[in-house]
């Protein structure tokens, strides 16, 4: 079904429309909260109060084209207002919450790591080397596929400030990976 | 022909710039000077000399000392050129990454990281989860996926009710249902809010009741500048007074306090000490020291409240009783 027959029949409140595009949403909305929370209870949590936002809204939202970029920002802010609140108060007896920054956490839990496959597992201790900035920039541009002006809209910086931070942070991110494992790019 | 001649015309006839008759004294002079002849092989390449080779970091350093090295640009073009999609190659680009060992490398990753991410985009959550966003939106999913198997069976479409996300409109609604007399008043203060001279109107009318009731001279209020400057040489006489005669009294019970809840607290520490690392017997004891300072706190509250100071309060909060009740105003200070 194309998003935007689904997004209609959501406004026009078929429950079924809204089960669906729950599902073909879920894995990334729950993957954003992964990347900056690193904990998959929390991430489920954090995606799940994404979609109850989504919910509320989506009556005042119109544009398809423009759903995926919506729902992104929408994740992105539960998962800083909860890395916030985390650092704040850490959770009893969870995971280690050594928060540093707001950005994606640094830090890959043992058990996720197991679930991660190998490849998976070695871009995330690359990201963790790298500086916040440029680590939401890979997140958003090269692992969620958002357009460039897309990402200027959400972090509200200049189009060309995206354009030099998008390379500086594949090169970064590029460095960080041969020092970890030489043989990827080889 | 001289030495110096031949040298300084060598280059000349090498490119064939000399007529004759010059060419002529160039080869009689070459044959009989053996340094030139030399000088003319080298120059000719005939001398058979060994092909050097330039350092390998020649071009690093040039470019260390010129524009300041291409690493940069040659990587922001590959990402570039990831962007756009762009098949055709620049050969300047490749002729960099193909001398460049380090910028070799990191292209590949950053293109081979290119093709790897995207698939990082989506995570697998809990396999409740699409029930758990269901209950905390619509309800219960299977309550839902029964209401639509009804509806099919029933050959009737999905029966649904048009979307609607609670808003605060929806709250306000609630409200003034439940409260007509609300509804009423917002409508009434939305209506006044919306008069577009409501600030000009509301300034004019101020500043008419301002002018009647100060500005007349029967106002019960006319007098009330004298009167608050009377009241206000009077209070301070009575904060100076009160101040001088309990200051030394008032220091001595707070310092007495003090020291009694310090040599406390010092019996404290040393208990904590003895205690060691039994943390909740710490926390116990710790608990019950703050409850002594919260009482000592207290302690010292009261006794200037209710000691001298708040018998001076009391009578300032009296004299500003009478004063705006016009008794005061022939109680002239001193």
């Amino acid at each position: 079904v194309e998003l935007e027959t689904l997004l209609e029949r959501c406004r026009a409140g078929d429950e079924l429309a809204w089960e669906a595009l729950v599902r073909r949403f879920q894995g990334r909305v729950f993957a954003l909260a992964y990347n900056y929370l690193r904990n998959r209870e929390e991430a489920q949590d954090v995606a799940q109060e994404t979609f109850i936002r989504i919910y509320k809204s989506l009556g005042a939202f119109e544009d398809s084209e423009r759903f995926l970029p919506w729902l992104v920002r929408i994740a992105r802010n539960c998962s800083i207002d909860r890395v916030r609140r985390l650092k704040v108060r850490p959770p009893l007896g969870g995971d280690e919450f050594d928060e540093q920054t707001v950005g994606p956490h640094p830090g890959v839990g043992p058990e996720d790591l197991a679930m991660a496959g190998e490849q998976s597992h070695l871009v995330y201790r690359a990201l963790d080397r790298m500086t916040e900035i440029n680590r939401e920039m890979i997140l958003l541009k090269e692992i969620q596929g958002l357009k460039q002006r897309e990402i200027a809209d959400l972090l509200e910086i200049p189009l060309g400030t995206v354009k030099a931070r998008s390379n500086r942070a594949r090169v970064e991110l590029a460095r960080c990976i041969i020092e970890i494992d030489p043989s990827y790019g080889a | 022909m001289t030495c110096a001649e031949f040298q300084e015309c060598l280059f000349e006839w090498l490119e064939g710039r000399l007529d004759e008759a010059d060419v002529e004294r160039m080869k009689a002079h070459a044959a009989g000077c053996l340094r030139c002849q030399e000088l003319e092989e080298l120059a000719t390449g005939e001398a058979g000399l060994p092909a050097v080779e330039p350092p390998d970091d020649m071009v690093a350093s040039i470019m260390a000392q010129t524009t300041g090295g291409a690493c940069d640009r040659a990587l922001s073009l590959v990402c570039e050129r990831l962007d756009e999609g762009a098949i055709d190659t620049d050969p300047l680009l490749e002729m960099h990454l193909d001398s460049c060992v380090e910028c070799g490398r990191i292209a590949r990753t950053i293109e081979r990281l290119h093709i790897d991410l995207p698939a990082m985009a989506e995570m697998e959550p809990d396999a409740d989860f699409v029930s758990s966003v269901m209950a905390a939106t619509v309800g219960d999913a299977s309550a839902v996926r029964a209401r639509a198997a009804n509806a099919a069976h029933s050959g009737s479409t999905v029966a649904v009710e048009p979307w609607r996300a609670k808003t605060l409109a929806d709250d306000w609604r609630d409200l003034a249902a439940r409260w007509p007399l609300i509804a009423r008043v917002h409508a009434f203060v939305e209506r006044l809010s919306q008069r577009p001279r409501l600030a000009f109107e509301g300034a004019f009318v101020g500043t008419l009741a301002f002018v009647l009731v100060i500005g007349m001279p029967s106002a019960g209020v006319a007098e009330l500048p004298s009167r608050l400057m009377a009241g206000v040489r009077q209070e301070r006489l009575e904060v100076q007074n009160a101040v001088a005669e309990n200051w030394g009294r008032a220091t001595e019970a707070g310092l007495a306090v003090l020291s009694s809840s310090t040599s406390r607290l010092g019996d404290r520490l040393s208990e904590y000490v003895e205690l060691g690392s039994d943390t909740a017997e710490v926390g116990s004891r710790l608990t019950e020291f703050l409850g002594s300072w919260r009482q000592a706190s207290i302690e010292i509250a009261t006794y200037f409240w209710d000691g001298e100071f708040g018998a001076a309060f009391a009578r300032m909060w009296r004299l500003w009783a009478d004063l705006w009740s016009g008794e005061a105003v022939t109680q002239e200070a001193p």
